[in-house]
């Protein structure tokens, strides 16, 4: 089934004034239930204004979006959109409010108008989930907690309303190396056991890799390559050409080839790359010994 | 949205009336609100527009910014309007239109009409200021203007430091809110439905946030000021010294002579102009 | 020469009602004129506080730790009993002149609403002529390529930019030593390497560089890595002797680069050195398949 279907979707900023500013054009895009997408693509390329659509925060111009089959220009069935389409900006933990984590993470499904045991649950199963266990969490002010701890809460209150799908904006910002492992393998878990379709915008392409199955790359609002991450990053010139950074592992085996050691170049994780070269080095050995 | 709010913002450009004297320009801004108060005739609002139109021309602004500063007041002019339309009639003008309570009359569209030119103008010419002068001016502008209560122990030079800083965060606190209301409404907040009581509670959550966050933000700008040795001593040297110049007084004199027009228009000519220009319209 | 020295220094924050948090525990070590030093550590490893302390914006909370920056103790300036050659005192700002900082966020170090306003903040502060100003704040923007955008509003540029203009306004004062207090963390890929190359071009023109970094390829740039965990230094050396350990221990990641020569080592090759960056792999690794 479709989680998510964008029809010919434009938007421009400051219509009609001399600030104009076309942040998406024509876009076209299918995610199926179960998919990890990934969104990558340089400052100003159109992703935040493209995810901000999901949720109905921002109306669509021209263009249709539909989200599980109903088109997010129903105006009665926007609070559902809200609830269906859990939204993680950037730095979330800027957004806590409440006196206690506890209440903070309720706010969601206070606002979904839930009977008070279900909020409970939910807080409960949220705050188990992100790692910030009831009993000892739930009365500590989010003020107090730790910046992994703060982001982790934020999270919480969006994961607290059981969306279907989850859109994270950026969650790697800011984080030391421990925290992005942390948040990955929360991310991780939380697609297995609460919202299966994921959709993450990034800059870190390393984090692409590794988490997608695929890979959504705009430029000037435009979708410009969509694929595995192993399609969309083997294409180097369009990578380039678009202002990505090439991951890591892909700009080895560039610099490898150019030495005269030609690897695959769908070649994208550490694991790979190390038995490519085993493998290589196998075979040289053989042709040394002739 | 609220990126689009340029209300107060900087519009650089090189022109001579961004290169006045921010203590002149103040002070100029000052006679015009004060002026603008004491127009009672169309003749009065066709020479104010003019003369902003003229400043407009010559400060070489676009006309779509300076108008961005009245759009973002247009719901108070609207108001103010609509209550003059209705209430703001003299007794025995002619009687336009009715319905029970409600009376247009010819006296009050006139008044709607001269309050809303009244406020237009006000809010344009004031926006002029602001988008002509660096905020850092305005702010040693201001500082200077008032140097003279430094005798009586008032700290200008923060007063004037903390005016600056307050015009430089405008735009961030912009961005910082409406991002917090974006991923409060994700979460299903409502911010237009219920009573006052509700809205104003419904609010708490994106207050809270830019508070906590304002507070962060003002002790890490604190570390950041001190690393740069500030301080609000006497040691302290300006980079752009402001002088007076041909422009300023040359405008000067130019919003003199419009200051003594308008009193005589007001006081001596008693709305002759407008008759002999629009003849018995008026 | 010892340009900064640090002798059993101590810091804690004071929580109230009597409790205190120790940031830094016994920290003694001394940073060479000209150096290129990284500060590493998970968050809450007192890297931050640390830096605070290089300028006398914080000072040791010990009776005995002292900080020395240039031969002047951070200490006695505050007390006030420090005249110099002339018999004028020696202030807390020739301390911060000597030593400038560059904070992490892009938003919260701007004083002024115009780029050339902002540069001039620093050098108007200590009371310098007109015209010496001028040409500072000139030259200043024109090292860090922003003599473009002098007379633009800070709001309007990029995160990059942003920090852009925060370096020009501490080179305007003109420093012995910059600090980089995760100056990178906010910024998108492009905006790191910017920064992370203007901190490169200040350190050949003879700036001492501190880089208080969670990136291990920004800190694999420096001529030495300072591991801090939990307030005390745990590694000290260059980038080979600091990756030859597991970091990970300490709540950090090695370089991919450094990563991906011990998975190959694992497999059989074999490296002269620490592999600590991607041209050190490639031809690490070239040597061996040739």
């Amino acid at each position: 089934m479709q989680a998510i279907k964008i029809t010919d979707l434009t938007y421009i900023y400051s219509k009609k004034t001399p600030s104009e500013k076309v942040a998406l054009a024509g876009v076209n895009l299918s995610i199926n239930e179960g998919e990890f997408v990934t969104v990558v693509g340089h400052t100003g390329s159109g992703k935040s204004t493209l995810v901000q659509h999901l949720n109905g925060l921002i109306k669509a111009q021209t263009g249709v979006v539909e989200i599980c089959g109903i088109p997010t220009s129903n105006k009665k069935n926007l609070k559902q959109l809200r609830f269906d389409v859990g939204m993680v900006f950037q730095y979330p933990e800027y957004q806590l409010f409440e006196d206690t984590v506890a209440k903070d993470v309720a706010f969601g499904p206070k606002n979904m108008k839930l009977s008070k045991e279900e909020i409970d649950k939910r807080v409960r199963r949220a705050m188990d989930l992100v790692g910030l266990p009831y009993e000892t969490f739930a009365e500590r002010s989010p003020f107090e907690l730790s910046g992994g701890e703060k982001r982790r809460a934020a999270i919480a209150g969006v994961i607290a309303m059981e969306p279907k799908i989850l859109v994270l904006d950026e969650p790697f910002a800011g984080l030391d190396p421990i925290g992005v492992k942390e948040i990955t393998e929360l991310v991780l878990k939380l697609k297995r056991e609460i919202c299966p379709t994921v959709v993450m915008v990034t800059h870190n392409m390393d984090s692409a890799c590794e988490l997608a199955d695929r890979i959504v790359a705009l430029c000037d609002g435009k979708i410009v390559a969509d694929g595995s991450p192993k399609e969309v990053f083997g294409d180097r010139n369009l990578i380039k050409e678009i202002g990505l950074d090439v991951p890591f592992v892909a700009r080895v085996v560039d610099r490898l080839e150019e030495e005269g050691i030609s690897l695959d170049k769908t070649i994208l994780t550490i694991d790979e790359l190390t038995s490519a070269l085993e493998e290589y080095k196998k075979l040289k050995g053989g042709d040394g010994n002739v | 949205m609220f990126k689009d709010v340029s209300f107060g913002q900087y519009y650089p450009a090189n022109s001579p009336i961004h290169r006045m004297d921010a203590r002149v320009k103040l002070i100029i801004t000052l006679m015009f609100v004060v002026g603008i108060f004491f127009i009672k005739s169309y003749f009065g609002f066709m020479l104010t527009a003019a003369l902003l139109i003229t400043i407009v021309l010559v400060a070489k602004l676009p006309i779509g910014s300076v108008l961005k500063s009245v759009r973002g007041v247009l719901f108070i002019v609207a108001f103010t309007a609509l209550i003059n339309l209705f209430l703001g009639g003299e007794n025995g003008s002619e009687i336009l239109w009715s319905w029970k309570k409600l009376v247009i009359t010819v006296s009050s569209v006139h008044t709607t009409i001269k309050m809303v030119l009244r406020l237009v103008l006000l809010i344009t010419g004031a926006s002029l200021l602001s988008l002509t002068t660096t905020p850092v001016a305005l702010a040693d502008g201001v500082e200077s203007l008032l140097s003279p209560l430094r005798l009586i122990k008032v700290p200008v030079r923060d007063i004037a430091m903390i005016m600056s800083i307050a015009l430089r965060f405008i735009p961030t606190l912009f961005e910082e809110t409406h991002k917090i209301i974006a991923a409060q409404k994700s979460r299903g907040a409502a911010f237009d439905t219920g009573g006052p009581l509700q809205r104003a509670k419904a609010l708490l959550p994106v207050l809270i946030p830019l508070f906590v966050n304002s507070f962060r933000r003002a002790d890490e700008l604190a570390f950041a000021m001190d690393s740069r040795c500030y301080n609000a001593t006497d040691n302290r040297t300006k980079m752009k010294v402001a002088k007076i110049g041909l422009a300023d007084c040359i405008s000067s004199l130019v919003m003199s002579g419009y200051f003594v027009v308008i009193m005589l228009d007001r006081y001596f000519w008693c709305g002759l102009v407008d008759t002999l220009m629009f003849g018995g319209l008026v | 020469m010892s340009y900064i020295v640090l002798k059993g220094v101590n810091y804690s924050y004071s929580l109230g009602e009597g409790r205190s948090l120790k940031a830094l525990k016994n920290l003694s070590f001394s940073v060479e004129k000209g150096s290129f030093v990284a500060l590493v550590g998970m968050n809450g490893s007192g890297k931050s506080t640390l830096s605070k302390l290089l300028n006398g914006l914080f000072l040791p909370t010990n009776k005995s730790g002292q900080v020395i920056v240039d031969g002047i103790n951070t200490k006695e300036v505050d007390a006030g009993n420090l005249k110099d050659g002339d018999g004028k005192e020696i202030t807390a700002f020739d301390v911060r002149k000597k030593v400038g900082i560059v904070f992490q966020n892009p938003d919260n170090q701007t004083v002024a609403t115009i780029v050339e306003d902002d540069v001039a903040f620093g050098p108007e502060n200590i009371g310098l002529p007109r015209e010496e100003i001028v040409d500072r704040v000139y030259s200043a923007l024109e090292s860090v390529g922003m003599m473009e955008y002098a007379e633009r509003p800070v709001s309007k540029l990029s995160g990059g930019q942003k920090q852009r203009v925060a370096i020009a306004g501490v080179l305007a004062m003109r420093p012995d030593v910059i600090v980089f207090d995760e100056s990178t963390a906010m910024l998108d890929p492009l905006g790191r390497r910017e920064i992370m190359s203007i901190a490169k071009d200040l350190n050949d023109q003879g700036i001492t560089v501190i880089m208080v970094t969670h990136n291990m390829d920004e800190a694999a740039l420096a001529d030495r890595i300072i591991v801090l965990e939990k307030g005390q230094i745990v590694l000290d050396g260059t980038p080979k002797e600091v990756f030859s350990h597991d970091v990970t221990v300490y709540g950090l990641t090695l370089p991919p680069a450094t990563e991906t020569a011990n998975r190959l080592v694992e497999k059989g090759f074999a490296f002269d050195t620490t592999i600590t960056n991607e041209d050190e792999l490639v031809e690490g690794v070239c040597k061996q398949l040739r």
